[in-house]
């Protein structure tokens, strides 16, 4: 065979890479996170402390793009503007007074330019990213954007020797982490409709006690690149596949039931699935069946199908972005309508389990997880 | 069913794909109706020509002006490389073609022929006119050729002169106005260009010289001979209006030259060759291959029209 599928040996290299690292995923949990990974660009992984956000995110970076293209920015509380992380150009001073991330956003925008870039933002939450992060939550309103523009300053050329912009691509990603409790919201509607939503579950006893093996990691030493970095890529390259291939009638037939079930039950006539979030999900979709199809292959999954793929995607996509109301309403059937033992299906089971308890239903995706 | 989302591809892929696409462009009833509508379809996608987008809407009020040239320049975008991507270094066709940097395989062009067409940019020296050259897929010069360079036949130049199909003489071009069309059937202007050429009011036949059109004079569904032509080319390109330069993709227009160039059903080129050739094209020959720069070129819609799955 001359034409080499490559995301064959993905999932396996993925589960290798963890294993290196002493780091413990259930198998459809790691295909889902390399799916969304090469399938959007703003990511948001989601889950009580513990759940190992930040590992997931510093992971699939590892995983993706070589370290000088990774960019940690802790948030801080009370950010309100792009200013407090960028920094700004001081009239007074009559320089550009850097922030926290100006150095190192400029040092992602100015090398290896053919290689996508990851902006981890940790604890992305503790300030409304929409006011602090704005030139992202601007830009990933669309599917897919080869570059992502940081405005910096406007003043005259030659004031400062500081460009006006941070000029991030290719295909830039942005990985956020999100700790919804009493000291953090959830992120606004505006935010959360515009990211892929990624929520970590707390691990079983079996997988905390292998994490032990974390502790003493194994030494990376390879020089090359990094064992995902191929595909890693335009988030659109999987869905273009299979359109050349007259094969994405698929995506829309494994959707339409549970699009159904989240419109009937969820209140017709609203405008509960936009088009961009049918669009995110199949994009998301086209990467999911293929990778998941390796992982079968591979003997890593048992099996697999369109309609998992379509759950996963409506779990990233479709239901952050519901409001408590509409939430309460599908939830329940939506868990019946689940494939069994699916991460759909498992995600729900939690996301209820400690409110009906409690409270009654939870309100919300995202108040279920405080 | 795993898909290729990205791959590795080898030349050897691409002569098979450039093998296939042409397999399926020489079969089609009228290869150049094909062409054309891959390169509208692009033209339109770009911005490099206007698109008249349904029949419900009104027509865009100015339309820009192309020709033969942005249909060239299309190709360019679709199958144009560093020739290091298709030709040996040093190869006899390379020597020939006065050593370009970039050529445009136009895996389209005289699929009747065994030869496929490579382009330079500007006249091969000393020629004045050719810009091409003609080789056979097992041609030594290709990248994929394992064949001793020895045996290379000599190097057929030639000019490049695509598609001409964009003209009111042969072609889809009409001169009545969109505003015209408009006014004399409001509720169906498409009815009023479905009417084919010699049963239009304006079209004129003239005694011992070709049919002509009373809107603008020009020659219109003629065989340039001084005799009219038994069956004429969809009325598709027309002026917004009277007087313009430019002129309006019809709507529906790729569905009429697809049909046209497809008559008795036969198939159209697979999706998949197209990709990869136009990504090899993009990428040079080098890295990872993937099906975006296609659906990037011609839109999902495209896609659907202009290919076949397998």
């Amino acid at each position: 065979m001359t034409i080499q599928d490559e995301l064959v040996g993905i999932p396996q290299a993925f589960r290798d890479f963890l294993d290196q690292r002493g780091l413990v995923y259930d198998q459809a949990t790691q295909v889902d996170m390399l799916a969304c990974a090469l399938g959007s660009q703003f990511l948001l992984f989601a889950g009580p402390s513990g759940t190992g956000k930040s590992t997931a995110a510093q992971i699939l970076a590892d995983f993706l793009a070589r370290k000088p293209r990774h960019l940690v920015i802790d948030a801080r509380p009370a950010w309100t503007s792009s200013e407090d992380v960028v920094g700004q150009y001081s009239a007074f001073a009559k320089e550009y007074v850097k922030g926290p991330a100006t150095d190192e956003l400029l040092a992602l925008s100015g090398t290896l330019l053919d290689q996508p870039p990851v902006i981890i933002i940790e604890e992305a939450n503790l300030s409304p990213m929409e006011a602090y992060a704005g030139p992202v939550i601007t830009t990933s309103s669309k599917v897919a954007f080869q570059q992502l523009v940081w405005p910096l300053h406007r003043q005259p050329a030659g004031s400062t020797p500081t460009p006006s912009d941070a000029v991030l691509g290719p295909w830039p990603r942005v990985f956020g982490t999100v700790n919804v409790d009493s000291t953090a919201e959830a992120p606004a509607p505006k935010v959360s409709g515009r990211a892929c939503v990624v929520l970590l579950e707390p691990p079983t006893t079996d997988a905390a006690i292998k994490s032990t093996d974390a502790i003493t990691p194994s030494p990376m030493t390879s020089s090359g690149p990094p064992p995902g970095a191929a595909p890693f890529r335009d988030p659109r390259a999987a869905w273009s596949g299979y359109l050349v291939a007259a094969d994405t009638d698929r995506f829309g037939d494994a959707l339409r039931p549970l699009l159904n079930t989240v419109a009937e039950h969820g209140g017709r006539g609203l405008n509960l699935v936009s088009p961009r979030d049918v669009q995110r999900c199949v994009v998301f979709m086209a990467w999911h069946v293929p990778l998941a199809g390796a992982a079968v292959a591979g003997g890593l999954l048992t099996a697999t199908s369109d309609t998992e793929s379509a759950e996963n995607a409506l779990l990233h996509f479709v239901l952050p972005g519901l409001s408590s109301e509409q939430f309460g309403r599908v939830v329940s059937p939506l868990l019946k309508a689940a494939t069994p033992g699916g991460l759909l299906a498992r995600r729900l089971t939690k996301l209820t389990a400690g409110g009906e308890n409690l409270f009654g239903v939870s309100p919300d995706f995202w108040a279920s997880l405080s | 069913m795993t898909m290729p989302a990205v791959y590795i591809a080898s030349a050897s892929d691409v002569r098979a794909a450039v093998g296939r696409i042409r397999d399926r462009v020489r079969n089609l009833a009228e290869p150049r109706m094909y062409q054309t509508a891959v390169l509208l379809t692009l033209l339109t996608r770009s911005n490099g020509a206007t698109g008249w987008q349904s029949w419900d809407s009104p027509p865009p009020g100015t339309a820009k002006r192309f020709g033969k040239a942005d249909l060239i320049n299309a190709m360019w975008q679709l199958f144009g490389t560093d020739t290091s991507a298709l030709l040996r270094p040093g190869s006899k066709v390379e020597q020939g073609m006065d050593s370009p940097s970039r050529v445009l395989v136009d895996v389209f062009y005289g699929a009747n022929n065994s030869a496929v067409t490579l382009v330079r940019k500007g006249p091969i020296a000393p020629h004045k006119t050719r810009n091409a050259a003609k080789l056979a897929l097992d041609d030594p010069s290709w990248i994929w050729s394992s064949t001793a360079a020895m045996s290379a036949p000599p190097v057929v130049l030639a000019e490049y002169n695509p598609v001409n199909t964009l003209n009111q003489q042969n072609g889809i071009r009409c001169a009545l106005p969109a505003t015209a069309a408009l006014a004399a059937d409001p509720g169906d202007p498409g009815a009023v260009y479905a009417v084919p050429r010699p049963q239009c009011p304006n079209y004129r036949r003239v005694a011992g010289d070709d049919p002509k059109c009373a809107l603008n004079s020009e020659v219109c569904g003629g065989q340039g001979d001084g005799a009219e032509r038994a069956v004429t080319k969809p009325r598709l390109m027309v002026p917004p209006a009277s007087g313009s330069a430019g002129h309006l993709v019809l709507p529906g227009t790729i569905e009429a030259l697809v049909a046209q160039a497809r008559r008795g059903n036969r198939k159209l080129p697979i999706g998949n060759d197209m990709s990869l050739l136009a990504n090899w094209c993009f990428t040079n020959g080098s890295g990872t291959q993937d099906a975006s720069r296609l659906t990037g070129l011609l839109g999902a819609d495209g896609i659907r029209l202009l290919t076949s799955p397998a």
